[in-house]
């Protein structure tokens, strides 16, 4: 991988961000505001798994009401269990991913089971790989369709002697065959102890974006820069996207529990990486570090959020620090509105997002 | 679901109920003593104990074991740590929470982030001087 020459940690300060509004979708009682997995279709439509419930449920972007509930199957021949994320390719081909099985599934909008991949054939054993990867779909690690080719990310798997922890399969649709992309990048370092040193999920487990150049933009939440990966190409390049503050973000091999928390509660830490289609900008979000907190009160543990704005060059723009809430910034996307970031609700029926717009600052 | 429970057991003989476990017993029956009176749990011979966060596969078990003895008058049940009461009542049936024998902890009384066995469902059983033992749920018979 090489570095692009436009390392420069305060960049051009041409973009700020201001809180617009919010928007508010009313939940059912079977329905409940924590959510690890939401899509946003077109500007019509959001799209969120309800795990208790093994459903699929939409609502209407614009009203907020609930329109349609897609009811997975828990038994029988089109049972889908165990699942960890989606990708709504249309109304009547959903994927989903099971990550404990690494099983791949598409169903109807009726939940009839179409067809079923087991990718565990093409993972395992992990000792005659090259690479060790392990899918987590989350909102901002969204399974996504560039081509034939299903994109999954999210962390390394096993680590043995000759085998590398990497992040991002390309499962190719019409052969049935995968490649193994995104490796992590030197910040980690010993790679046999990954899961020792970085053994939280807020350090292994890596956001990305697509852009329309059928790049994979991901930022490794340990790191300064960001790595895009071109489809086209089959090749790296490692851009600086840092905080205006030096990071310092630093391994950690826990002595306790709370040393751990601790740990995590005071770095650093990069977060969703999202690119604005309407705008042509990315923003990568980064949680910022806490000193001031009780570790027997969880309400006195919530971080900071800040922002930074890049090109669509990936040159620094702008940088901006949120207002302190209750972030649950792995549910954070781009709709036509602006940037949307799941807070939470105090109602708990309610399911609730900080709506944030980019304006250029006048010179 | 089996592999990820038998998982969690190694874990356990590995990482046994023995050391920072007695100080978690000594604190859970300390929070007994001070909240509640004794007369209020005299009817229970075990209190199970299961915080929502944390090993996703271990609260899935020890709701099926919920699911199975929450009509038996010897269980008290206490969840802890939520996630949010709503989501506690989808998952457990929102006919279930009423229940005399089900308690929600909802400041978090049952769970102490300085013990780490305090994030997996345990099982206290009274024992005769009226003080409650300690152990992991999902090493019990389960039945």
């Amino acid at each position: 991988m090489g570095e692009r020459n436009n390392y420069y940690r305060k960049g051009a300060n041409e973009y700020t961000i201001e809180l617009v509004g919010e928007k508010m979708f009313l939940l059912d009682s079977m329905t409940a505001q924590t959510v690890n997995y939401m899509q946003l279709l077109g500007d019509t439509s959001l799209a969120i798994f309800n795990s208790p419930m093994n459903n699929i449920c939409l609502f209407d972007w614009t009203t907020g009401k609930e329109k349609l509930k897609i009811n997975l199957h828990k038994e029988g021949p089109n049972a889908v269990r165990g699942i960890r994320g989606f990708y709504f390719q249309s109304k009547d081909s959903i994927w989903l991913y099971n990550e404990w099985k690494k099983e791949l599934y598409l169903v109807d909008a009726d939940g009839n089971l179409k067809e079923k991949r087991h990718l565990q054939d093409l993972l395992y054993p992990i000792a005659k790989q090259l690479y060790s990867v392990s899918p987590f779909p989350q909102t901002n690690v969204p399974i996504r369709k560039v081509d034939n080719k299903l994109v999954l990310q999210g962390m390394n798997d096993v680590i043995s002697d000759e085998v590398f922890p990497a992040v991002t399969i390309l499962y190719d649709l019409n052969v049935s065959k995968l490649d193994i992309k995104n490796p992590y990048p030197a910040v980690y370092s010993n790679k046999n102890k990954i899961n020792d040193e970085w053994n939280t999920f807020a350090y292994r487990q890596v956001p990305y974006t697509l852009n329309d150049k059928k790049e994979i933009v991901s930022g490794f939440p340990a790191s300064d820069s960001i790595v895009v990966y071109n489809m086209n190409t089959d090749s790296y390049t490692s851009v600086f996207a840092g905080y205006s503050e030096e990071t310092n973000i630093k391994p950690y091999v826990p002595t306790s529990r709370t040393a751990t928390q601790r740990n995590y509660l005071e770095q650093y830490q990069y977060t969703s990486i999202l690119y604005d289609t309407y705008r042509n900008l990315y923003y990568r979000l980064v949680v910022l570090p806490k000193t001031d907190y009780d570790l027997n009160d969880a309400a006195t543990q919530h971080k900071d959020l800040a922002v930074i704005i890049l090109s669509k060059d990936f040159k620094k723009v702008g940088e901006y620090q949120l207002e302190h809430d209750q972030y649950m910034y792995i549910n954070s996307f781009v709709a036509s509105d602006g940037l949307c970031i799941n807070v939470f609700s105090e109602d708990d029926d309610y399911l609730k997002f900080k709506v944030l717009k980019v304006t250029k600052n006048e010179k | 679901m089996k592999n990820k429970v038998l998982l969690f057991l190694l874990m356990c003989s590995m990482y046994s109920c023995s050391t920072q476990s007695d100080n978690l017993q000594t604190y859970l029956n300390g929070q007994i003593d001070k909240y509640y009176a004794s007369s209020a749990l005299s009817n229970y011979s075990y209190i199970v104990i299961i915080p929502r966060k944390g090993c996703h596969a271990c609260t899935m078990e020890a709701d099926a074991f919920f699911l199975k003895n929450k009509d038996n008058d010897r269980y008290l049940f206490i969840f802890t740590n939520l996630v949010s009461e709503k989501l506690l009542k989808i998952e457990i049936g929102y006919e279930n929470v009423n229940k005399k024998n089900v308690l929600i902890d909802k400041i978090g009384r049952f769970h102490s982030s300085q013990y780490i066995d305090s994030e997996y469902p345990l099982l206290l059983t009274k024992k005769k001087d009226g003080q409650y033992q300690c152990s992991y749920l999902l090493d019990s018979d389960g039945s």
